[in-house]
């Protein structure tokens, strides 16, 4: 396993440590339930160095990845960010991207497992464009701060405001010599930003961060709070199986900015209804929790399968995501849970736009 | 005496190489002028044509004549257009250019973007 910037420094702080694509990412710091509380009533600080990070370079760059994803980011002045789907032209999901354009580059934030395939990707695409990319993943880190406090608290840290920063918006500060992009990203879906920075600034930053009063949280916890934001991920809701409509990412594509790779297919898939299958969220019984795969039956008849689960550290309630054909999206259905006999999930959540009734 | 056909290269018929040389002169390009055609990433299907008038090659670029009219293709493009006829399709519902291509394995509605 790879090891982060912050491993050590992690390492010290407690941390019992899981695979994620490759790299040693803290799972806990040995009390789940506690930063899972933490993080949405005070401060929590995350290393989140394994996600990919691509700079872009050139002045080219927003219009290929217009062309190359679903929303609209181009033009995206400097200062702000966005989050949009790089699909096939099959409209299928190549990777779900946070672009930061902090200066004259752009940093491209991919999922874990998906920065070869994201930086091929643009890559195989980039003909005549002025744009040239450098995978920066190794040279830099990635922290998170999230919580009601993050941002006082990342104020002191930086020794600057950060409260002005909108949603998606970046700005680069100077701290102690380093360069530091700071993005308002509301990780796992709490308020909170993103740091990216040179590697040697890491152990500083995180130990100075823990002086401040951020807590350290690990994934089972964040995995948690993912789960209950209803966020996709790469490799449980998010894979080249699906497109951005049926993994709950609708709010992501731009209907009016005109062409990109996979529009025709995206378009027509929502203007005639014809989404075969959604995200959904479900309450799952008090047992053991199911394993990713299992499938959800209605009448004996497979309704869709089990993407994500996660025991909720508060209350020990189990929630999770599901892909449900769409005949069977309906808040409140009851379904049975694989083979086990009389056990029962319960859809709580249904995408919004479901409600309005986009799709029938 | 039949037109002997190089299938990896790129043809441009007669109506479509006039209307190239109407472009050029309005645009006063100059002697050297060619027709520059590639692709770029993007359109529905993930990659879409490009045309533009230029007064003469880049560096990179490939040059092939054809009907009087030199076409200047750079290399990257030139994989995904070997052997492609460029058209020009006139009339009120006319495509404008339009491409012939072996390439392209599906296109989308509008016909502008191919995959390969």
């Amino acid at each position: 396993m790879e090891s982060t910037a912050l491993f050590e420094a992690q390492k010290r702080s407690g941390a019992v440590f899981e695979d994620v694509a490759g790299w040693a990412v803290a799972s806990s710091f040995g009390d789940s339930a506690n930063e899972h509380k933490l993080a949405q009533e005070a401060v929590c600080i995350a290393d989140r160095s394994h996600l990919g990070r691509i700079l872009a370079r050139g002045s080219d760059t927003l219009d290929l990845m217009n062309r190359l994803s679903t929303n609209l980011v181009d033009p995206l002045p400097v200062g702000k960010g966005e989050t949009t789907v790089i699909t096939t032209g099959k409209g299928r999901i190549l990777d779900w991207i946070t672009m930061l354009h902090h200066n004259d580059d752009v940093l491209i934030i991919t999922s874990p497992e998906r920065r070869e395939a994201v930086a091929e990707w643009i890559d195989m695409y980039t003909f005549d464009e002025n744009t040239t990319l450098e995978d920066v993943t190794q040279s830099t880190a990635m922290l998170s701060l999230l919580g009601p406090s993050a941002e006082s608290v990342l104020g002191t840290l930086l020794g600057t405001s950060v409260a002005q920063l909108s949603r998606l918006d970046c700005m680069l500060v100077q701290w102690h010599g380093h360069e530091v992009i700071v993005a308002r990203t509301n990780p796992a879906g709490q308020r909170g930003f993103d740091l990216v920075f040179p590697s040697e600034a890491a152990d500083d930053l995180w130990a100075e961060a823990l002086e401040l009063g951020a807590s350290p949280i690990g994934q089972e916890a964040l995995e948690a709070l993912r789960i209950e934001a209803r966020l996709p991920k790469w490799g449980n809701e998010l894979t080249e199986e699906h497109n951005p409509l049926e993994a709950g990412l609708e709010g992501e594509v731009s209907w009016t900015k005109g062409c990109y790779t996979g529009q025709e297919v995206v378009a027509r898939l929502f203007n005639y209804q014809r989404v075969q299958r959604h995200m959904v969220a479900l309450e799952l019984p008090e047992a053991n929790a199911p394993q990713l795969g299992t499938h959800l039956l209605v009448d004996g008849e497979t309704a869709g399968y089990i993407t994500s689960v996660s025991t909720m550290p508060s209350n020990g309630t189990i929630m999770g995501l599901a892909s449900l054909r769409t005949a069977y999206v309906e808040l409140d259905r009851v379904l049975t849970i694989g083979d086990a006999d009389g056990v029962n999930a319960r859809v709580t959540w249904i995408p919004e736009y479901l409600n309005e009734g986009a799709v029938s | 005496m039949p037109e002997t056909i190089t299938p990896l290269s790129i043809h441009i018929t007669e109506k479509a190489a006039k209307k190239v040389m109407q472009f050029a002169t309005k645009d006063s390009k100059g002697d050297e002028f060619g027709l520059r055609v590639g692709v770029k990433g993007g359109g529905c299907s993930g990659l879409t044509y490009t045309l533009s008038v230029e007064s003469g090659p880049q560096a990179d670029d490939k040059v092939i004549e054809d009907q009087g009219i030199r076409l200047f293709v750079p290399k990257k493009s030139f994989v995904f257009l070997a052997g492609t006829e460029l058209d020009f399709s006139d009339g009120l519902n006319g495509k404008g250019f339009t491409f012939n291509n072996p390439n392209a394995k599906s296109t989308c509605g509008c016909g502008t973007s191919f995959s390969v």
